[in-house]
């Protein structure tokens, strides 16, 4: 890995050459985040002074690569010569607009998962709920577009987030973060607590709200109308 | 998800994914610090956690399986550092 100074804008904010805007906006929203001051994932690896300087190079490369045309002359300077699949810019500014794409599965790894390295699960004498599976081989992708609990904490996950921050941004008691994220739909707050909770968490995750809320008040609804 | 490439991401991932377990383990945490057997309490909820942790951050990443731990010792142990239990 090279040092941060030697890193062109792409690689600071791990974004993909030929990303598209909404790409490049995600990378940089999530490396702004690692950098903040309140930042639990940096806190002891890098120096405040550090990290602002960090910040400064970060906010310097989302100038440059949000700006269609400032993106194409610095792509010129660092010697890129195969056309980016950049849209237009009245195109980008409507594909801003539109709801954040499901991040996308993980395709690429072919080989099996490693071996889980600690021991077989323990019997555990209280019964306490189970917290929502990952399902290790298709990353954090949304299935047709459907906002259920763990959707929602996969991508959380993804964006690097704790469920206490959310809970410290939004307010919501943790425990009906978990209710949500678990599908407990019988524990959860009345419907239109739990519709503002769910467009709250959707914009801590840089989600369309409403999709979100409907998505998965939709699901809740199907879920209760299949109980006898 | 994309891939895990740099060390910030991978500890952060980290931290997550020990967070979540914590999280969701309600007071498994504390009954695991007094009793001594927290990893054992939970090496299901560990172990699939760092299955996830290892299948999405990238093997270049020298330090990955350590910044694993030091997620589990940040965050289980040293985040719970008030529960009172004879192991401090």
């Amino acid at each position: 890995m090279r040092a941060l100074a030697e890193q062109n804008y792409y690689e600071l904010i791990e974004a993909p050459f030929d990303g598209t805007p909404q790409q490049i906006e995600r990378a940089y929203r999530i490396a702004r985040s690692a950098y903040l001051p309140s930042s639990t994932a940096t806190y002891s690896l890098y120096s405040s002074e550090d990290c602002a300087a960090i910040l400064r190079r970060i906010e310097e490369a989302w100038a440059v690569l949000s700006d269609t045309r400032l993106r194409r002359e610095y792509d010129a300077r660092l010697g890129r010569t195969e056309p980016l699949t950049l849209v237009s810019v009245g195109a980008e500014r409507a594909e801003r607009s539109e709801a954040p794409k499901p991040l996308e599965p993980v395709r690429e790894r072919r080989q099996a998962p490693p071996t889980p390295i600690a021991a077989p699960i323990a019997p555990i004498a209280p019964p306490r709920r189970a917290a929502p599976e990952f399902d290790v081989e298709n990353g954090f992708a949304p299935e047709n577009g459907v906002f259920d609990g763990e959707v929602l904490r996969r991508i959380r996950v993804s964006l690097g987030i704790e469920l206490d921050e959310i809970s410290s941004i939004t307010k919501i008691n943790d425990q009906h973060l978990r209710s949500i994220e678990g599908n407990q739909y019988d524990v959860l707050p009345a419907p239109v607590y739990l519709r503002g909770f769910l467009k709250q968490i959707a914009k801590c995750l840089s989600l369309n709200p409403s999709q979100v809320a409907d998505s998965y008040t939709h699901r809740m609804r199907e879920s209760a109308s299949r109980r006898p | 998800m994309e891939r895990v490439v740099t060390a910030v991401r991978a500890r952060r991932l980290a931290r997550v994914l020990v967070s979540d377990v914590a999280a969701y383990a309600g007071d498994q945490v504390r009954i695991g610090l007094e009793k001594d057997d927290l990893f054992q309490r939970l090496s299901g909820e560990i172990a699939r956690a760092r299955v996830f942790y290892l299948w999405h951050v990238d093997e270049s990443i020298a330090e990955r399986t350590r910044l694993f731990d030091f997620a589990l010792v940040d965050v289980l142990v040293y985040g719970h550092r008030r529960v009172q239990t004879h192991i401090w």
